[in-house]
């Protein structure tokens, strides 16, 4: 039988390889997670069971092409997918079905990993709605946002792996607050051709990865990686492998920690207690903290907030005069926001993002340090109903969208619970185009700890109904 | 009223060279310096900067600094400098011919800034004048020495430049239910029949959000989304 609460994708891959079980069983197995959690999650906007079985029967009868052959996979569901709904979590795109795979959906594919759902997002990505789905460790508590699904899914074991976007924290926000890996690479280092369009933010759209460790990250950012025709924004360097180097370890790694005033008002104290344990940890390894100042992070939320806002309503012009009922109240001011603002203030704002990548680039050259790190999150997972979009969205992405907005790659590990059971993250921030070292300093933390290992109740067989009856 | 930042006009015209910039600037981000905004040194030749004064002036009397501090303070007892009346205020820069530093007066509250080099303090005081002159601000670079009476506290250009704790809670702007017709009109949308007050609000929480960029003096930067680092 397979284990679904201990299997990650490195060991599916070793099981796969020994023939311990085959693809079809594993993706059965993980079909019956899906029905299991469901009800109570809903992580899930589409399942493709019947193509996944089919797709898994080809799987084991082919030589396996790579360590992803006849692993389940599954997407957010604003990157577009061939044969199968992408509706960005909207009713403007319901029933739309793309001609093509998105090419990080490709590449997976092409790797032989099967598809096996969509999952649940925020209308159009812009998380100012709340969607259905519920926090892996509480389900009455917000899941994070807008791959909520993601975040959620590989928590409770009904996806492997499984891949997000991210424009100011949706891919770490739920991975943090689900207790998963969660990375955001690179701007430019996996394409995000076939984003669908409404949920597209040019200026700080990234396609990235949720796992359960940050070898399996390693793994998939791997496949999914690397220069893309149809993406102006990604470049022509080679992609190496990213597991030769994780093991390397953090001895001499320096580490710089920035203070916290300009991001925003302080994390709540538990959470900067189990960040400050995961330094101290850090430090035991041999990594070389640096305190660091970030003054002009200030500017990061009002910048990042402005190309959002004004670059995701581009696209929503003629629906939003046409067909204004299809939106969410909150989505539909969102959007409406960014056609009537000034454009001076967009253009501030991009200005703002090149001057806080120079005063990040000169921070990291002069202090000499290989990554930053810090929570990932201000605050835990508040209840849904006591969740105001508008009042709480900066909190929760005080930390996350600075990194979105100058395009370096942060990785989101799980670094302990605070008392109510809900995870925190820690996040690593690496130098452009660097995830080898940010996946190495997680990857070495991640073997000092267990809190990875950690799975949430509902992904217990048969306490699903427990918890939610609780 | 507490200024937790302070501003600093650096020539970078007169730093000797570009490695000594550097190890400035990088000694200053680490304790905590404030670099928002720069001018292109081929076009203005001067750099303006912002710092903490407070931790600048307890780095400048940490042990590790002292001699070199005591030295450079000896030399500058005789030389020009320019009085800071604000309570908060310091400077620190180098120069070509030696250290420009800041201090605070034991007896007057009042930091001076000295430089062994005449020239730095001629650029130093032109360069307030013209923050003096934009800000409307009468406390700042008198270009004379401790005799100076202390001056208003900063208004004006500082706490409309440099974000402190009160200005990251900008007041919202009004916007009437009326523009946001007309600004919809523009943009081609419709609003029939709608409560455009929840709009208007909106709109005002965004624009005041986002006023902090456009009192950046960000003229200078240019805009790009390449993420990669050009060393």
């Amino acid at each position: 039988m397979i284990d679904l609460n201990t299997l990650t994708v490195s060991k599916a891959s070793d099981a796969l390889d020994s023939k311990t079980f085959s693809s079809v069983e594993l993706i059965e197995a993980t079909l019956k997670r899906i029905e299991e959690t469901e009800p109570f999650v809903h992580a899930f906007a589409h399942v493709t069971a019947a193509r996944a079985l089919e797709e898994a029967h080809v799987a084991d009868r082919e030589p396996r092409r790579g360590p992803l052959h006849g692993i389940p996979f599954a997407v957010k569901d604003v990157l577009e997918t061939r044969d199968v709904p992408t509706e960005a979590g909207s009713r403007v795109l319901a029933g739309f079905v793309p001609l093509r795979d998105a090419t990080a959906v490709r590449r997976l594919r092409d790797a032989g990993a099967i598809l096996i759902g969509k999952h649940v997002t925020h209308e159009f990505a812009t998380g100012q709605n709340v969607p259905p789905t519920r926090n892996a460790w509480n389900l009455g508590h917000y899941p994070g946002g807008s791959s909520a699904g993601g975040g959620v899914s590989v928590a409770v074991g009904s996806s492997l792996m499984a891949l997000g976007s991210d424009m100011g924290g949706s891919i770490r926000k739920p991975a943090a607050l689900n207790g998963v890996v969660g990375l955001k690479p690179t701007y430019g280092r996996v394409s995000a051709s076939g984003t669908v369009r409404g949920a597209s933010v040019p200026s700080v759209e990234h396609v990235g990865t949720f796992t359960r460790t940050v070898e399996d990250t390693a793994l998939v950012l791997g496949a999914i990686a690397g220069y893309d025709p149809a993406d102006a924004r990604t470049f022509r360097d080679s992609i190496r492998s990213y597991l030769f180097e994780i093991r390397a370890g953090v001895e001499g790694v320096r580490l710089g920690v920035p203070r916290e005033e300009p991001f925003g008002p302080p994390p709540d104290p538990e959470l900067k207690t189990l960040a400050e344990a995961a330094l101290a940890e850090l430090e035991r390894l041999g990594a070389i903290l640096v305190e660091v100042g970030l003054p002009s992070m200030r500017l990061a939320l009002p910048a990042a907030s402005t190309i959002m806002t004004a670059e995701a309503a581009v696209a929503h012009r003629e629906w939003l005069r046409d067909r204004p009922d299809d939106y969410t109240d909150e989505t539909r001011r969102f959007l409406e926001l960014g056609l009537i603002s000034p454009p001076a203030q967009l253009q501030a704002a991009y200005r703002a993002q090149s001057a806080l990548r120079a005063d990040v680039h000169a921070l990291f050259r002069e202090a000499h340090l290989h990554a930053l790190v810090m929570p990932t999150m201000a605050c835990t997972a508040m209840p849904i109903e006591e969740l105001v979009v508008a009042r709480d969205m900066p909190r929760l992405i005080q930390y996350t969208c600075p990194w979105s907005l100058i395009g370096q790659p942060a990785l989101s590990i799980p670094c302990g619970f605070t008392s109510p059971s809900l995870p925190a993250g820690l996040q690593i921030i690496g130098r452009p185009f660097d995830e080898s070292m940010v996946l190495r300093i997680g990857y070495t933390y991640q073997q000092a700890t267990g809190w990875h290992n950690v799975r949430p109740p509902v992904a217990e067989p048969g306490t699903a109904r427990e918890v939610t009856a609780g | 009223m507490c200024w937790p930042r302070v501003g600093l006009l650096y020539p970078r015209s007169l730093v000797p060279s570009l490695r000594r910039y550097l190890r400035l600037r990088r000694s200053l981000l680490i304790h905590g310096a404030v670099f928002p905004e720069r001018i292109n040194p081929r076009r203005n030749r001067l750099v303006r900067d912002l710092i903490d004064g407070e931790t600048l002036l307890r780095r400048a009397r940490a042990k590790r600094y002292s001699s070199r501090y005591r030295g450079r303070k000896q030399i500058a007892q005789s030389i020009p400098s320019i009085t800071f009346a604000s309570p908060s205020l310091a400077c620190y820069g180098t120069t070509r011919r030696g250290l420009c530093f800041g201090e605070q007066a034991s007896t007057e509250n009042r930091y001076v800034c000295r430089s062994t080099d005449s020239r730095s303090i001629a650029g130093l005081s032109v360069r307030f004048d013209l923050l003096r002159r934009k800000s409307g601000w009468r406390g700042i670079g008198r270009r004379t020495s401790l005799e100076q009476q202390p001056l208003d506290p900063p208004v004006g250009m500082v706490h409309s430049v440099y974000m402190d704790a009160e200005s990251s809670c900008p007041t919202p702007t009004h916007i009437t239910e009326e523009q946001i017709s007309f600004l919809a009109d523009l943009a081609g949308l419709q609003f029939p029949e709608r409560d455009l007050r929840s709009v208007a609000s909106a709109l005002s929480a965004h624009l005041a959000l986002g006023d902090v960029l456009l009192r950046e003096d960000l003229a200078n930067v240019l805009p790009t989304t390449d993420p990669r680092w050009h060393d």
